[in-house]
């Protein structure tokens, strides 16, 4: 078994090209094919560009929250888009809706508002939280001391010996 | 004062008082004494047979430091001839005059008097002819009934004999059961050996014992007066050693040419060559025996001079050198009492016996101080093998050893004696100087071994306790806690024991040194392991151990239900319950300790406390409590401190909540917009 292991870490490493090659062969058409809907998305999707640059955590929990809602923002012009037969004719009357551009943007702008609001009301539920816990905690030091005494609560080198009480 | 006088006189205060029952059958009456009756060592009461009123019955109450011959009394009690005062009942009653329980043996009273009063001026001298008739014809078949059951009488003297009725033709011999054998005897009446011995370490004896103390009995029936009544103990015995029992006690009495023979044979102090019952009887049917010559010692050529005497046998100068301890050693040191015994006497084996023990005198440590009284005690031995053994004064014979010890015990100096003695395996060494093996003494050799034994080791269950429940098997624990009690038996002890919580529940651990020794000795299957652990510094493990014996003593003997004790126990045991952590558990035990209490059995008891499997898990669990205790305190300390509502915590978690609330209305939306366009 350990020999297999050996065996595919060693192919792994001879052929580390072999995925890339893969990767490109099957993005490019692709994108080729959905062209029109990609450059919709990208002026749809800028809000999210920005998120990415003013993101400061390596998690990138910003550019999730405002792209998230920002995708699902641009979907209607999207639908729009793809009304039109998704063709580069039909990427400017799309453009030129100010509808589409206010739901994407819109949206955008509540995933920043979700992203600049949560952070008191989720300090306000862990000051909460906090309180609960340690009351619990408590609570169960002082069954603890309850059935096994005070000893219990003394550091084992400081612990009375056995048979103290 | 005739015994209906004896005991109207006193019944004013006798009647209506407390009497006692003994097996339901005689009832005894405490405040009704009856001193004419009084053995030396008893004193005698009125008892009455509840089945036959009209026979007059009397109890001996035996003294508490003085061991009764339990040993011999039912077969004592089962003798036919009417020629001794027979033991009816016996046992241990709650004796209030002494406050405390005692042993009683209940004896049918004879018709007449004493023969003897004691006082010279009351007793006038037997004809022949009635001693003929009224004394040897009726004591010969007892005395060789005694013979023929094993048993020995050894209080055969003129004050302990009865006539049978107010006619006075008939005498009957007093009991001989309430104390040790030969305790009341004065040396007169006893052989050589037995005269040298310590009164309570006379040992039970043979039956040729007796025929010697019944040859005396006959000289002072002839005379009227008690041989060498002017002489010390010490003195009696010099002068038979030197010039033979029947001089020493005859010489100087007129003695009817008829009793010559009986009493020569009789008086013999060779006791294989001591008249039998067999030759008594023949000497009654008048046939004539050949005439016994006393015995005397070999001479020895040369005398051997000691604190200013000269001696010329080894025994008197045997018995002058054990009387005389402290200036035996200087004497016996020198080595010229081998060289005597070799060429006066000329007894060689003893003499390089002699010259072996004060060899290794001579090796022997400095710092070994008993070595020189051992080496006294030794060559005494080789001089006079069948004497007592003797040591530092005391002079016990090997059969009375256990007897003397517990007629001595509460005498301490007496008891270090003892120690030393069994400690230096004297009475071993007094095995290996007989002359010739006597196959009688064995077993007595195989308790005496274990004596010696358990003396060297000091814990509890072992010591100079232990020897004296080995020795005796008959003698009640002496525990100062059963000082009110009279426990022979260990099927006895725990009743005792569950009185005395019963009474209170006392400060004392219910299990002693003597109480210890007193169970190894009786059950002789306790392990080694409960032994130690009685000694051990922790009281739980010393009360465990304790607990652990009287189970194992219950188990065996009951009763089964014993409350009181459990309580006792219960209570000492407290501390081994508040050992363990666990305060439920600890409750737990308290519930059931208080439904074994009722149960009284104190092997559960022992059970319940002694479980490694509940200390165990109860020390584990401790563990793990305390690191969970730990573990919270840490975690408080950590949330007091921020760790969940500080800055850092609450923008990560603030940045993963705003992330999936817009995944969750991302997913809303989809599925509004899904609807919208399908629509």
């Amino acid at each position: 078994m350990a020999e297999a292991a050996k065996q595919t870490k060693a192919a792994k490493e001879t052929a580390p090209w072999r995925p890339r090659i893969l990767f490109w062969t099957v993005l490019l058409p692709v994108a080729g094919l959905f062209l029109p809907t990609l450059t919709v998305l990208a002026l749809a999707m800028l809000p999210t560009l920005g998120a990415y640059v003013a993101e400061r955590s390596r998690e990138n929990h910003l550019v999730v929250t405002v792209g998230l809602m920002n995708f699902c923002g641009s979907l209607p012009a999207v639908v729009k888009l793809w009304s039109g037969g998704q063709s580069f004719a039909a990427i400017g009357p799309v453009l030129h809706d100010v509808f589409g551009w206010l739901v994407a943007y819109s949206a955008a702008g509540i995933g920043w508002l979700i992203y600049l609001l949560m952070p008191p009301i989720v300090a306000s539920y862990c000051r909460v939280a906090s309180q609960t816990h340690v009351q619990l905690l408590k609570h169960d030091q002082r069954r603890l001391v309850e059935v096994w005494g005070e000893a219990v609560a003394q550091p084992p080198e400081t612990g009375a010996p056995p048979g103290a009480g | 004062m005739s015994r209906s006088e004896e005991s109207e006189g006193q019944a004013g205060q006798g009647r209506g008082g407390l009497s006692l029952g003994l097996d339901g059958r005689f009832e005894l009456l405490p405040d009704v004494r009856l001193p004419r009756l009084d053995s030396p060592h008893a004193e005698a009461y009125e008892a009455r047979d509840l089945r036959e009123p009209d026979r007059p019955h009397f109890a001996l109450v035996c003294r508490r430091e003085l061991l009764p011959r339990v040993d011999i009394l039912e077969r004592v009690s089962r003798i036919d001839r009417g020629s001794m005062i027979k033991p009816r009942q016996w046992g241990v009653v709650d004796w209030h005059p002494a406050g405390g329980r005692r042993f009683a043996i209940v004896f049918e009273e004879p018709g007449g008097g004493r023969v003897f009063g004691g006082s010279l001026g009351e007793f006038a001298p037997m004809s022949l002819e009635n001693i003929r008739r009224s004394v040897i014809a009726p004591l010969v078949p007892l005395l060789q009934e005694l013979s023929e059951r094993g048993i020995t009488h050894r209080a055969i003297r003129p004050d302990n004999l009865f006539y049978t009725d107010e006619s006075r033709s008939k005498v009957v011999l007093g009991e001989s059961v309430s104390a040790p054998p030969g305790l009341a005897q004065k040396a007169v009446f006893e052989t050589i050996e037995n005269g040298m011995a310590e009164p309570s370490g006379r040992g039970p004896g043979y039956p040729p014992d007796d025929l010697y103390a019944f040859g005396v009995l006959l000289v002072v029936l002839l005379t009227g007066e008690i041989p060498c009544a002017d002489m010390t103990d010490q003195e009696i015995v010099a002068a038979k050693l030197k010039r033979g029992s029947y001089s020493a006690l005859c010489g100087k009495a007129r003695i009817p040419l008829a009793m010559l023979e009986p009493l020569r044979g009789l008086l013999c102090d060779d006791s294989s060559e001591r008249w039998t019952t067999g030759d008594l009887k023949s000497w009654l049917g008048g046939r004539q025996l050949t005439p016994k010559l006393p015995a005397l010692p070999p001479k020895a050529t040369r005398p051997f001079r000691f604190a200013g005497t000269e001696y010329l046998d080894a025994r008197s100068l045997a018995y002058a050198l054990g009387n005389d301890w402290p200036n035996a050693g200087p004497s016996l040191y020198n080595g010229k009492i081998a060289d005597w015994m070799l060429r006066s006497l000329g007894n060689e084996p003893r003499a390089q016996l002699i010259g072996n023990t004060m060899r290794r005198r001579q090796y022997a440590s400095a710092e070994d101080g008993g070595s020189d009284d051992r080496t006294i005690s030794r060559v005494l031995m080789a001089l006079d093998p069948e004497a007592p053994l003797r040591y530092k004064g005391l002079a016990v014979n090997i059969e009375g050893l256990g007897a003397a010890l517990a007629a001595n015990y509460q005498k301490p100096e007496k008891v270090q004696l003892f120690v030393e003695m069994l400690k230096g395996r004297l009475p071993l060494a007094w095995f290996d100087a007989q002359l010739a093996s006597r196959p009688e003494l064995l077993s007595v050799k195989k308790l005496i071994e274990q004596a010696c034994s358990f003396a060297t080791r000091a814990r509890a269950g072992f010591g100079i306790e232990r020897c004296l429940y080995q020795l005796n098997p008959q003698w009640p624990c002496q525990s100062p806690l059963l000082a009110q009690e009279y426990v022979c038996y260990v099927k006895d002890l725990l009743s005792a024991l569950e009185r005395i919580a019963g009474r209170g529940m006392p400060s004392e651990e219910p299990v002693d040194r003597h109480i210890a020794a007193f169970c190894a000795a009786r059950t002789r299957q306790v392990p080694e392991r409960l032994l130690n652990n009685l000694a051990a510094e922790s009281a739980t493990v010393r009360h465990m151990a304790m607990l652990q014996l009287l189970a194992d003593v219950q188990k065996r003997t009951g009763p089964a239900r014993l409350p009181a004790l459990t309580r006792w126990y219960a209570s000492l045991l407290a501390p081994a319950i508040d050992g363990y952590r666990n305060r439920p558990y600890r409750k737990q035990l308290a519930d059931e300790i208080t439904r074994l209490v009722e149960q009284g059995e104190l092997g559960l008891l022992s059970v319940l406390f002694d479980n490694p499997a509940a200390v165990r898990a109860d020390e584990q669990g401790f563990a793990v409590a305390r690191a969970q205790y730990r573990q919270a305190a840490n975690r408080i300390s950590w949330l007091e401190q921020g760790g969940l509502s500080g800055p850092d915590n609450v923008l990560r978690a603030s940045r993963q909540a705003a992330s999936m609330v817009s995944a969750v209305l991302s997913g809303l939306m989809l599925v509004v917009l899904t609807v919208f366009y399908a629509m």
